[in-house]
């Protein structure tokens, strides 16, 4: 009876309990929403803010290129910073009320590296206040955050190496046109950019500097000037790994690693040149039959020719410059070795000095007395026994690479070219495979060149491979022009160490060679056997520019790669 | 003082057994009531939070691939979009596999959508952008075009949310490449974004908002945008519609 007495009063005292219980909860449970509410929104606005100010310092650092002098590229910078935030966050965004952000030292800085003289920073710092909604009803109105955004850039030492050769011809304005417009796209006064154009002989028009506008010609937003590149005119042959390693031995003279170093190749062919020396530390190539003399007035058959101080200087030496990555070429017997489709023709010194004569390659020598090239160009290689495993640059005519680092690996470690080298790598001549070994070879030293410019410990030979030494890793970009119908894809896919196929030119059908599903002129790398990039390597992009029209678009792509990379 | 309950109450079973039934339901009535104002909040607690957290990770996805594209990443290659789907982890980020390059990988599948654009401002056809393909030949002057544009995700929900900046029409020759690249932005009508998203960017860049200036002939922007779905929860307005975010970089 007690006991029920005790659960009676108990029940009657529960009454109305669940309603109070409910409301004491409230007490709780609205401040925890709240809570819940205002820092989620606190911390979706923060990442808004971060967003923006990462946005901001991405474009501020590529607008560094934007300005002739250093601070007028600050200003730009600054200006692009306070662009890209407000286009990310504008005012009121999310509630949010006094944001700042402008273009003062506080909020936007840019500033060089300590240590890396080629490395400039961008910081950005913006706040902004943000509402509460819930925790307002205990006294906390606003919360003020901040968000800071980093990013850098390197200075760009770059080599344009442009071909002048005969079959440039119509497109050579386009050419000129496309490359003011790339030269336009670089920090003037940071950026270094020099120029080498190549046909039959190399010349190094500028080498790398700061006032390359003025030096070379440009083209952008704030004006154009004209410079080097107005000079070019189109004649010749292609002498590509010649101005491949000598574009390299610029950027290495440079030697600034803290740099992003740049060789941009643009070519419409295929090499048809290389420049050997036919002394290869060994004996001379000059074969039996020949009747060139040497220094001394003696043929090979009649006992000249044996030391390399019996070779005659059919060329002066080349000029290399101080603290370059290849040493100064002495003269002797060297020169520009050229085929064509139907000749052989030994030219002469490769490395010329003059972009608008008539017919740029270098002079024919006359001072080869007894040789078929003496005064002029010979269309028999009979003086010669065999080409040297290397040319003068030390590129490989039959290159071999190391096994392992191969993109796709089923590809051969081997030459892309096929050439047959014997004794200490030489190709020997006299046979039935002369005229293709010698074109072959000239694509393979190309080949090479690209190869080592982008800093290839290893240069290999045969099946000997020896260390260049070399420190100075260099992206090399290409682009291919069409129209003359020359250009080889496979080559440029692989001077530039792109595995991708064409994917710059959409829904071109009925290329032969190209497999469906890809589109465009060419097939990426997997699906070509001959083509071969180096996983080990920087890597760089091919263009296909299929018209002279589109040069100009191919050069402002990768203007915009380099940019990018730079960042 | 008059003691609360009488004895007479306590003493009879059968008057208690009355008042019991009579309680019956008391509770279910003052939960009922509590209820009402307690579960919506609970429900509207549990899809805010969601969608907040939603919307977080999608920033956070959208800026993170919109770093990488800026830093050169390729969205047109699997193994990109692959990247891209570990970073959005839990969002249900899917598309088929693929070998090579592909401009557009969608599928019905998923629940998300991510399109990655880069945009040029081609200036007036006095700029360096008209002059290098003639003044008369530059359609596209005074405009936002496109340069590039990859999409991958769900079709779906591509179809449902479409790019806020457009998408890009071109065919045949006019068509994007592989990689998604834009051939002759300068000439082809095709690659001038659409008027709706020329509002939209002359708004975000050209309307000079605190302290904006014009971006000028030649400056490239890279947009990511995605789009995520949130769980078909709906509470009156509270009805899920997924999440957006757009960033450019």
């Amino acid at each position: 009876m007690r006991l029920a007495k005790r659960r009676q009063g108990k029940q009657a005292r529960e009454r109305g309990y669940t309603l109070v219980l409910g409301v004491f909860a409230f007490l709780f449970i609205i401040p925890m929403l709240g809570l819940v509410v205002d820092v989620g929104f606190l911390y979706g606005v923060k990442g808004q803010l971060q967003a923006s100010v990462d946005g901001a310092a991405l474009a501020s650092a590529r607008a560094l290129t934007l300005g002739a002098t250093t601070s007028a590229q600050a200003t730009s910078a600054k200006q692009t910073a306070v662009n890209w935030f407000y286009a990310n966050f504008p005012p009121n965004t999310w509630g949010t009320s006094n944001t700042v952000m402008d273009t003062t030292d506080g909020h936007v800085m840019v500033y060089d590296d300590a240590t890396n003289a080629n490395l400039r920073h961008v910081d950005v710092l913006a706040n902004t206040t943000v509402p509460t909604y819930f925790m307002k009803w205990f006294g906390a109105t606003t919360n003020t955050i901040y968000a800071k955004g980093y990013a850098t850039r390197r200075d760009v030492v770059a080599m344009m190496v442009l071909d002048r050769s005969g079959s440039m011809g119509s497109s050579c304005a386009n050419l000129k046109t496309a490359a003011k417009t790339f030269t336009g796209q670089f920090a003037a006064g940071r950026d270094q950019i020099g120029l080498i154009s190549f046909s039959g002989s190399v010349v190094v028009q500028a080498a790398p500097a700061t006032t390359f506008q003025t030096t070379l010609g440009y083209s952008n937003t704030s004006g154009s000037g004209n410079g080097a590149i107005d000079n070019i005119a189109c004649n010749g042959g292609t002498a590509s790994s010649d101005a491949i390693s000598l574009a390299y031995n610029e950027l290495y003279k440079k030697a600034l690693p803290g740099a992003l170093n740049i060789i941009m190749f643009e070519t419409d062919g295929q090499p048809d040149q290389s420049t050997f020396n036919w002394w290869d530390g060994t004996s001379f190539g000059i074969s039996a039959t020949s009747n060139c003399t040497d220094k001394n007035g003696s043929k090979a058959s009649g006992g000249g020719w044996v030391a390399s101080t019996d070779a005659r200087a059919w060329f002066p030496g080349m000029t290399m410059g101080p603290s370059g990555y290849m040493t100064d070429v002495p003269s002797g017997a060297i020169g520009g070795y050229y085929r064509d489709t139907t000749s052989y023709y030994m030219l002469g010194n490769p490395i010329g000095t003059s972009v608008s004569s008539g017919n740029n390659d270098a002079q024919i020598t006359s001072s080869a007395p007894g040789c078929t090239f003496q005064g002029g160009w010979s269309s028999s290689i009979a003086d010669f026994a065999w080409l040297p495993a290397t040319d003068v640059y030390g590129n490989a005519v039959n290159p071999t690479y190391p096994s392992g680092t191969i993109v796709p690996g089923t590809a051969s470690t081997s030459a892309y070219k096929t050439v047959t080298t014997g004794t200490n790598g030489r190709i020997i001549l006299g046979t039935s495979n002369d005229a293709t070994y010698s074109l072959n070879s000239t694509i393979n030293t190309a080949e090479n060149a690209a190869y080592r410019a982008r800093g290839s410990f290893k240069s290999c030979s045969g099946t000997t491979c020896i260390s260049t030494g070399s420190t100075l890793q260099a992206y090399v970009f290409a682009i291919g022009l069409g129209s003359n119908g020359g250009v080889d894809h496979t080559l440029l896919q692989r001077i530039a160490n792109d595995p991708n196929g064409d994917v710059y030119n959409s829904s071109v059908t009925g290329i032969s060679g190209v497999t469906s599903p890809n589109t465009g002129y060419y097939n990426p790398c997997a699906l070509n056997a001959s083509c071969a990039t180096f996983s080990n390597q920087l890597q760089g992009v091919y263009i296909y520019s299929p018209t002279a029209a589109q040069l100009n678009s191919a050069f402002l792509a990768i203007a915009s790669q380099v940019l990018r990379l730079s960042n | 003082m008059k003691p609360a309950f009488s004895k007479r109450f306590f003493a009879n079973p059968a008057l208690s057994r009355r008042r019991q039934i009579a309680q019956r339901g008391q509770q279910a009535v003052e939960f009922l009531l509590v209820a009402i104002v307690f579960i919506p909040a609970l429900m509207g607690m549990f899809i805010v939070g969601w969608n907040m957290i939603r919307t977080i990770q999608t920033k956070e996805v959208v800026r993170d691939l919109d770093s990488l594209f800026i830093k050169g990443t390729d969205f047109s290659t699997y193994q990109a979009q692959q990247l891209a789907q570990r970073l959005a982890s839990g969002l249900d980020l899917q598309f088929p596999s693929f070998s090579g390059s592909i401009a557009t990988n969608t599928a019905a599948s998923g629940s998300g959508i991510i399109i990655v654009t880069q945009l040029m401002y081609v200036g007036p056809t006095t700029g360096s952008q008209c002059a290098s393909v003639g003044a008369s030949n530059c359609v596209n002057h005074d405009s936002f075009v496109f340069t590039k544009r990859i999409e991958f995700g769900s079709s779906t929900w591509l179809a449902a949310h479409p790019s806020a900046i457009g998408e890009y029409t071109g065919t045949g020759t006019d068509a994007l490449s592989s990689q998604g690249v834009v051939p002759s932005v300068l000439t082809n009508t095709s690659a001038k974004v659409a008027s709706a998203g020329q509002a939209l960017l002359n708004n975000d860049f050209q309307s000079n908002n605190a302290g904006q200036t014009d971006i000028v002939d030649g400056q490239f922007i890279f947009v990511v945008e995605g789009y995520f779905d949130t769980p078909a929860f709906s509470l009156g307005n509270l009805t899920s519609q997924g999440v957006y975010s757009r960033f450019y970089f």
